[in-house]
């Protein structure tokens, strides 16, 4: 299972270097790593997923972490409920008689569409990293020329069921804006 | 008003020092530490500096006097090789938790990065083996900076910090004011005491309804100054204590309750006692493989509570039933008074009965006039009377020093545990050699490690300090060769080593050298040598094939050791030893 860990550390020279260290001298590849200000002034969050640690060996890493004289806090929130979001960016060039395909992808997967230039198009999607693995694997057949993804951000509700109807709240929002993307892409 | 004067950071560095308490310093200069060198001579009459020979060497030295004073040691060394060279050492002191300060320069600001001359990514390198590195680049936080440094070093589990400093930031200057505390962007992962209470208490119900408890001493009861409390524990709860290697020294090895060490090269009674305890009493150890054998089988019918300042030691290598994060001793003393006085008579039988015939006097014992290792050991042992600081390097002398030279006190013992580092005890002891003033200093080394680090005996020479060099030369990698012979079928690849002539060695570095060959010269020998407040060397020239036993292979299970074989020692290899005998 995949293991995800908040860590707040000192934002100084060398310390995500310290943090990422941890795992590599443990020989565990980290899949993802999101680093950024957070609400704290002179701190970083750094949100953390790796795979391969050994259910035994859990809290230890975290444990390891909070070890480093630089970081003030680890927490893993694998196993709490908590709010997992990435960023994907696709750049495509489609044949144009997939155009209209991606539109109808780019809508189940709530994606927007952002023109880039005249010969390629970006699709820019938010969503769980499952939900972003899915997008993924639907764009292949359309020519698909550069893949990024921002790596998990995560953050820990209290209320299961509040958040999940912002999420609904705000993709309908989402829906309105895709469809008039497209249609200016494809005009 | 007076104004304030600026001090350069050169300054700065040897004014911390001071404010730090620091007596001696152990470094070599170099280009990219020139102003702090030079700055050092208006501070020579207040810190005494060691000029070692090699930079591995300082940071032994500073490992060694941080074992011995329990103060913070302090290296110092040039940038580039300067620095790579104590890499070695602080990897020691990180996996032993010594605390020291390693203070190297750096090339200026304005070219780091650029693969400058002797310019070497210093924070880089020390990132796995120190608690913290530093690179100072603005010297408005030169002093702030070291002071959180030793905080860093001394406080929780101890280990070392790298303060890397550029040149040009040794020569800027700044008004000079040392901090009163340290700063709040540090965090130690300290242990909570509130959290604590539940652990305690479960703790104390384990051991009031053990039958057959153990207490494992490790390296944090010399840390935490614990001895006392562990004394307390042992006697008040009558329970049996056995220690790890950097564990001895903090109970009394003529203690009835002490078994000694446990593990790999450990007492094989205190390994049977460990395999069938119903509790362990684990104090500032980590559970090291060396020291558990096969994890699957280790102590499988045991409750464990495990009390270390190190949380992530906790349930790492061994679930527990109770796991205590926090200092040891004050831990220890809200244990005591609700540890009951059980009677554990037949527990303690039990032991006695594993205890008797016990392979470690068994050398001793022997009706053969071979001179083995340990007999240089056990006549070490004898002539000072068990109360000399031991400084061993590491390999089989090693094992054989912690089975046969009995330590009653702590920080007696100084070897290097973790690491394993050869090389180790020859400077450590020079350092040891500046905070002990009280007591003997011996270094018992191998013929191989003595070969890794011996410049350092110009080092002893130039600073006139007293230790007295025992080599136990076997002609081989000893315990590599003993590994070989168990389990490569004695194909000894690379293992016999050829040494110099250390009589004469001795001389060139004008040191007293001495060579024997049997237990009567060794005794005769080092008599002689005690009588002198000189340092001197003797070289052991002892049987080339003995073992170390008891011996658990690596991965076997803890209770399933090698012994002795009956026989006792093997003919010595004829050959290498008429060589070494006509020289």
């Amino acid at each position: 299972m995949k293991q995800t860990y908040f860590v707040l550390v000192q934002d100084t020279p060398g310390s995500l270097n310290r943090i990422v260290n941890q795992f590599r001298k443990r020989n565990i590849n980290i899949e993802s790593l999101a680093v950024g200000p957070c609400e704290k002034q002179g701190i970083s969050r750094v949100t953390i997923v790796a795979k391969d640690i050994k259910p035994d060996r859990r809290d230890f890493f975290a444990q390891s972490l909070n070890n480093l004289v630089d970081v003030i806090e680890v927490e893993n929130v694998s196993d709490k409920s908590h709010i997992v979001r990435e960023n994907v960016l696709v750049k495509m060039d489609p044949p144009p008689q997939k155009s209209k395909d991606i539109g109808q992808l780019a809508h189940r997967h709530h994606a927007r569409i952002l023109q880039n230039g005249c010969s390629s198009l970006v699709v820019e999607a938010i969503g769980s990293p499952k939900e972003m693995d899915q997008l993924v694997e639907d764009l292949k057949p359309f020519n698909v020329l550069e893949l990024v993804r921002s790596g998990s951000v995560a953050i820990s509700r209290q209320e299961e069921k509040e958040a999940s109807s912002q999420t609904i709240s705000e993709r309908s929002q989402d829906l309105t804006w895709v469809t008039q993307q497209l249609n200016d892409y494809l005009s | 008003m007076r104004k304030l004067k600026e001090l350069s950071g050169a300054e700065i560095i040897w004014e911390c020092l001071i404010k730090e308490g620091v007596d001696t310093v152990f470094g070599y200069p170099g280009g990219a530490i020139l102003p702090a060198y030079d700055a050092l001579t208006k501070y020579g009459n207040r810190i005494h500096h060691v000029l070692v020979r090699h930079e591995q060497g300082a940071t032994h030295m500073a490992d060694g006097y941080a074992r011995a004073s329990g103060k913070v040691g302090v290296a110092i060394a040039t940038s580039g090789p300067g620095a790579t060279n104590m890499t070695t050492g602080l990897a020691t002191a990180m996996m032993d938790s010594s605390p020291i300060i390693c203070i190297t320069g750096q090339v200026p600001l304005s070219v780091i990065g650029t693969d400058a001359f002797q310019e070497t990514d210093v924070t880089g390198i020390a990132l796995s083996i120190t608690k913290h590195a530093y690179l100072v680049t603005d010297v408005k936080e030169l002093a702030r900076i070291i002071f959180d440094a030793f905080h860093i070093a001394r406080t929780g589990r101890p280990g070392p910090v790298v303060i890397d400093i550029p040149k040009d930031v040794q020569n800027d200057t700044t008004i000079f004011s040392y901090p009163k505390a340290r700063s709040k962007s540090i965090s130690l992962n300290m242990p909570n005491e509130e959290t604590m209470f539940g652990e305690i208490a479960k703790a104390i119900d384990l051991t009031n309804t053990a039958e057959k408890p153990v207490i494992l001493a490790g390296h944090g009861v010399l840390l935490s100054e614990a001895t006392d409390e562990l004394k307390r524990l042992a006697e008040g709860g009558t329970i049996p204590v056995s220690t790890t290697l950097l564990g001895i020294g903090g109970f009394p090895s003529n203690h009835p309750l002490n078994m000694g060490m446990m593990g790999m090269h450990g007492n094989a009674h205190a390994n049977h006692a460990i395999q069938e305890a119903d509790l362990l009493i684990a104090c500032g150890m980590r559970f090291d493989d060396r020291v558990t054998g096969n994890l699957m089988t280790y102590s499988p019918h045991s409750k464990k509570i495990h009390i270390d300042i190190d949380k992530s030691e906790l349930n790492k290598n061994v679930d527990v039933d109770a796991a205590i994060h926090g200092d040891l001793s004050s831990v220890l003393q809200r244990i005591i008074p609700d540890v009951m006085d059980k009677n554990r008579r037949s527990w303690l039988n039990q032991i006695k009965k594993w205890q008797a015939g016990v392979d470690e006097v068994e050398i001793l014992n022997q009706p053969s006039k071979v001179f083995m290792a340990a007999h240089a050991v056990r006549a070490i042992w004898e002539a000072t009377e068990g109360d000399a600081v031991i400084i061993s390097d590491v390999g089989q002398h090693q094992m054989l020093e912690a089975q046969y030279y009995a330590h009653n006190e702590p920080r007696t013992l100084i070897t290097s545990g973790g690491l394993g580092t050869m090389g180790f005890a020859l400077p450590a002891a020079v350092g040891a050699s500046f905070a002990v003033n009280d007591k003997e200093i011996w270094v018992v080394v191998g013929d191989g490690g003595i070969q890794m680090t011996l410049m350092e005996l110009a080092t002893i020479v130039q600073e006139a300090v007293n230790i007295k060099i025992a080599i136990i030369n076997n002609g081989y990698l000893g315990m590599v060769r003993q590994w070989q012979e168990l389990f490569y079928e004695s194909r000894y690849s690379e293992t016999p080593i050829y040494s110099p002539d250390y009589v004469k060695l001795a001389e060139a570095y004008r040191l007293p050298g001495y060579r024997v060959f049997t237990e009567d010269e060794a005794r005769t020998t080092i008599t002689e040598v005690r009588s002198s407040e000189e340092s001197a060397l003797i070289e052991f020239v002892v049987d080339q094939e003995d073992m170390v036993y008891p011996m658990v292979p690596a991965g076997a299970n803890l209770h399933e050791m090698i012994r002795r074989p009956n026989g006792g020692a093997k003919k010595a290899s004829a050959k290498f030893s008429e060589e070494r005998k006509t020289r």
